[in-house]
């Protein structure tokens, strides 16, 4: 490998680049998927190939093949250079990377079993007892699924970094659907189990055969619950809904390429412009804590080090309702640093694959659990001092602005809350807020007790798109007078 | 690396089916190859070419499956991708709702999917465009990001009993959005299988035009109005309606469309008379994909025809089942259109919006196809059939059910992309002017 590495950075360096880097991945899928009483599909994928990334007369250049030889990767370090080149003329300012600590290090997700090494007669077993589960729970369909992915990475740099990594991610997954033939009504209830950056372990630490039972059961009150009645209510969300919040309200506007205008043309900018640094009220003072964190432990981003050959790390992004940093990546630091007065390396920068340019890619984000002095606080304690107000569970339907300012999500259960109890199943539910006015409505987060990880497989971002795999953490939090609508139609 | 040419792809994939010992295998081949470069702040970014090739094997023993994929394409890799797919499917259930693979098909032509121009397209051609839209928005004092991007393709597909299918494909994007530094914002895109006439100009022309026109937007209160929505628009939410035609959705009570059976058995409308909806691999307005995954060829199809449903896709097991003719589903659409400008549009509406792009468009509610998303880079109100002035971007909740309801004038029909896809969509759509648009609450992005 370190031969390979050799010819990509030798060549790039004998056509003038004056920095180069190579990654070379292996990535491996296993999937399969089940419907009723049946499995439908397996499947097992593989990609391998490289990548090279030049910086030539302060112009990035980059080009990639499936072809991994000596002969093929001076081929296409030649063809990034030559990228680079046709693209002296659209630079305006040079690129620049601050010095890094060069890394010669290995990394690998802590993993107690494979999921590779798990049968796949395992996997079919499970499946098909969630499925049984569900149906015996009322369900009149159930869809499920378990993917479990495995990046192997080998990144080398002209700075001296020679790194390997091993990342590995699971992710269980069922929906019900309960369809009643004489109303035509048809409901879901997606499962609530999170994919983690983690082994199988986790897959059978978590009662998904219990909880698919509990889905259809659900799936079931959702057919005969009250239709909302909008207006401003109180919310209770659970920590398997806030992750979706936090990543779309927080996660993203805090990305310094999207704050600056880099993804204008496509996922959008950011109502969090530079000059609020330090000094936006992103939220309550008493409650707001968001925290950056690639080495948090079961992290779908978590890793050693990014794909700028940088030690990942944990930073603040809001303290204490107050915004204090961006994510950021190498070259953003040596262009911007210094205007931000924050030229700490944060490490947030990721390709999803070989063939794809590296760019600024979220880490895990989290909202800090609060210390009730080892009390447990939680839904019960939230709920008991709402008069009208919705109790949400799980991630559903969600839409956020170019900007993230307007959002409007969903759910999976919705509880109604009346004088301090949750009184029954309500349907037709969402929630449309203003982004700092929603955080500044934050008056209450659970205890650490509660803290859980939810997260995405798939957070897109970029041209052409490219995916990215992060989590949130969060306790049950509590939001005053938040707008809710009711989205029940008549066609 | 070369490009794998048909004959290329007959002998991969006749090696692979070789390698198989399974009762049943079917082979996907995909090599691609392409470019793109993105800009951003007046200048560019990054860069990049990529090229790789899909190997895709599926083995089946009896109503046992198993897929493999590898992008490796020397001997001893495809042999071991056979290997995996035949270990994954001896060790799979039995699924049945598996059906056999198909023998030997005959395809309609895409002459419009494949041009010789756009194979060439390179970093200098792209960085040309990019160029001219930099100095464009410099010019006028505004700030540019976009993105253009090429490929070109191959697509094969084997089984072990016969068929064989082969097809080429090339493709360029671009679009951008540009900036003014008082709170304008416009966006001007499109997409083409050929070089021949693209005209990225104008696009960028566009995007400056309403970027300059949009700037100082007041605030208006959400409600229902009248909409004039560009193609793109309609785009996006039509294509949206569609993936809910599946026949075995609609016959398990789990689709928009189950509510209507005895409307669709009847022919009734279920949109307004206006709207003809088909997909056509011929197309040239938007070329398509003439064979699908499992090698089914896909034909010219009605999906809507003045307002009445008349297709629904069908997967062959379902087909099977039910006692009905499988119909894979569509890969493009061409909504047909009428002869209404623009302006013709806003001349006629009294009170009304002006909308330039959709964002972040999501499903709320399936029973209702309902959706929700926001307006983007530029929006106006229209007053007395005139424009009178920028407001500030609007969330909306709507079904286009109701949308192609409500149509009170057609555009002509022309190739679009939707605002989170682009390379690689085969979708011609008209603009429309529809009444009683749900705009449910104001947003302050820019």
């Amino acid at each position: 490998m370190q031969e390979l590495a050799a010819v990509a950075l030798d060549t790039a360096r004998s056509k003038g680049a004056s920095y180069a880097d190579i990654r070379i991945n292996r990535y491996r899928q296993q999937s399969l998927f089940a419907r009723e009483n049946h499995i439908q599909n397996a499947q097992t994928l593989e990609r391998y190939g490289f990548g090279v990334r030049v910086v030539v007369d302060g112009v990035w250049g980059f080009a990639a093949s499936c072809r991994v030889s000596k002969e093929d990767i001076a081929r296409i370090a030649a063809e990034a250079v030559a990228i680079a080149r046709a693209n002296r003329a659209t630079r305006r300012d040079p690129v620049e990377l601050v010095p890094i600590p060069k890394a010669v290090d290995t990394w690998q997700t802590p993993v107690v079993k494979n999921p590779f090494r798990v049968s796949i007669g395992t996997k079919a077993d499970l499946l098909l007892a969630m499925n049984a589960s569900a149906l015996k729970g009322g369900a009149s369909f159930v869809n499920s699924a378990v993917f479990c992915t495995e990046e192997d990475k080998t990144f080398a740099s002209t700075d001296g970094c020679a790194i390997n990594q091993l990342l590995t991610r699971v992710w269980p997954f069922f929906v019900v659907t309960v369809v009643d033939r004489a109303s035509g009504r048809f409901d879901t209830r997606a499962g609530l189990c999170s994919p983690m950056g983690t082994g199988w372990e986790y897959v059978e630490s978590y009662p998904l055969v219990a909880e698919a039972a509990l889905a259809a059961e659900q799936c079931r009150q959702k057919q005969a619950a009250k239709s909302v009645a909008p207006g401003k209510k109180d919310l209770v969300l659970s920590p398997e809904h806030m992750w979706l919040t936090i990543h779309e309200s927080v996660g993203h506007p805090t990305e310094l390429d999207r704050a600056l205008g880099y993804e204008a043309n496509f996922a959008g900018t950011s109502f969090v412009t530079p000059d609020q640094l330090g000094k936006l009220q992103y939220g309550a003072a008493k409650w707001m804590n968001i925290v950056a964190d690639k080495t948090q432990k079961d992290g779908l981003a978590t890793c050693g080090y990014d794909d700028d050959g940088v030690k990942t790390t944990e930073f603040d992004i809001v303290k204490e309702g107050r915004f204090v940093g961006y994510q950021t990546i190498r070259e953003q630091v040596a262009r911007y640093g210094t205007m931000l007065g924050d030229s700490r390396l944060k490490a947030c920068c990721y390709a999803d694959d070989f063939a794809s340019v590296p760019f600024q890619r979220m880490p895990n984000v989290s909202l800090r659990p609060h210390d009730w002095n080892g009390k447990k606080v939680g839904p019960e304690q939230l709920v008991a001092d709402v008069k009208d107000g919705v109790l949400i569970e799980g991630a559903g339907s969600f839409s956020i602005d170019q900007q993230r300012y307007n959002f409007q999500f969903g759910g999976q259960v919705f509880w109604e809350i009346k004088n301090g109890k949750k009184v029954g199943m309500l349907r037709d539910v969402a929630y449309q807020a203003r982004t700092p006015q929603f955080w500044g409505s934050l008056d209450m987060v659970g205890s650490p007790d509660f803290y859980k990880l939810g997260g995405s497989f798939f957070d897109g971002k970029g041209q052409p798109t490219q995916t990215n795999s992060v989590s949130h953490g969060s306790s049950w939090c509590r939001f005053r007078g938040v707008n809710v609508i009711n989205t029940g139609r008549k066609i | 690396m070369s490009f794998l040419t048909d004959a290329d792809a007959k002998r991969i994939t006749e090696k692979l089916l070789a390698a198989a010992a399974a009762p049943e295998t079917r082979v996907y081949l995909n090599p691609s190859r392409g470019g793109n470069t993105r800009f951003a702040r007046n200048e560019v970014t990054t860069s990049g070419f990529t090229e790789t090739c899909i190997v895709q094997v599926t083995s089946s023993y009896g109503l046992r499956n198993g897929t493999a994929q590898t992008n490796q394409i020397d001997d001893a890799s495809l042999v071991d991708v056979v290997r995996r797919a035949e270990e994954i499917a001896r060790l799979a259930p039995e699924d049945p709702e598996a059906m056999p693979v198909l023998g030997p098909q005959t395809y309609t032509a895409s002459p419009g999917l494949f041009s010789a121009d756009a194979e060439q397209i390179n970093a200098e051609y792209r960085g040309k465009i990019v160029g001219e839209a930099i100095a464009a928005a410099r010019a006028k004092g505004l700030e540019a990001a976009g993105f253009v991007q090429n490929f070109a393709d191959a697509d094969a597909i084997a089984t072990s009993k016969g068929l064989f299918a082969y097809r080429r494909t090339t493709g360029i994007v671009y679009n951008l959005t540009a900036r003014s530094n008082d709170g304008g914002s416009g966006w001007g895109g499109g997409v083409s299988n050929s070089v021949a006439g693209f005209e990225p100009s104008s696009m960028t022309a566009r995007a400056i035009d309403v970027a300059l026109r949009s700037a100082r937007a007041v605030a208006l209160e959400p409600g229902n109005y009248t909409a004039i929505l560009p193609a793109e628009c309609v785009a996006d939410l039509a294509v949206n309606l569609l993936a809910g035609f599946d026949q075995r959705g609609i016959d398990e009570g789990r689709s928009f469309l189950s509510q209507f059976q005895k409307q669709i058995a009847a022919g009734d409308k279920l949109f307004s008379e206006k709207v003809t909806l088909i997909s056509d691999p011929a197309s040239l307005e938007a070329p398509s994909n003439n064979f699908d995954i499992e090698g089914q060829p896909l034909r010219r199809t009605e999906w809507i025809r003045e307002g009445a449903v008349k297709a629904i896709a069908c997967s062959r097991y379902w087909a099977k089942k039910a006692g009905r003719e499988p119909l894979p589903g569509p890969e493009n659409f061409v909504m047909s259109g009428g002869k209404t400008s623009l302006d013709e549009m806003v001349a006629s509406t009294q009170r009304g919006l002006l909308v330039t792009r959709f964002w972040y468009v999501r499903p709320v509610d399936p029973q209702t196809a309902l959706y929700t998303g926001l307006t983007r880079d530029g929006c106006f109100l229209v007053e007395n059939g005139k424009v009178t002035r920028p407001v500030k971007n609007f969330r909306w909740n709507e079904t286009p059910v109701k949308m192609l309801r409500n149509i009170e004038a057609m555009g002509p029909t022309r190739r679009v992309i939707t605002s989170e896809r682009d390379i690689g969509s085969a979708l011609a759509f008209p603009s429309l002017k529809v009444t009683d648009f749900t705009f449910s609450s104001l947003s302050d992005a820019i």
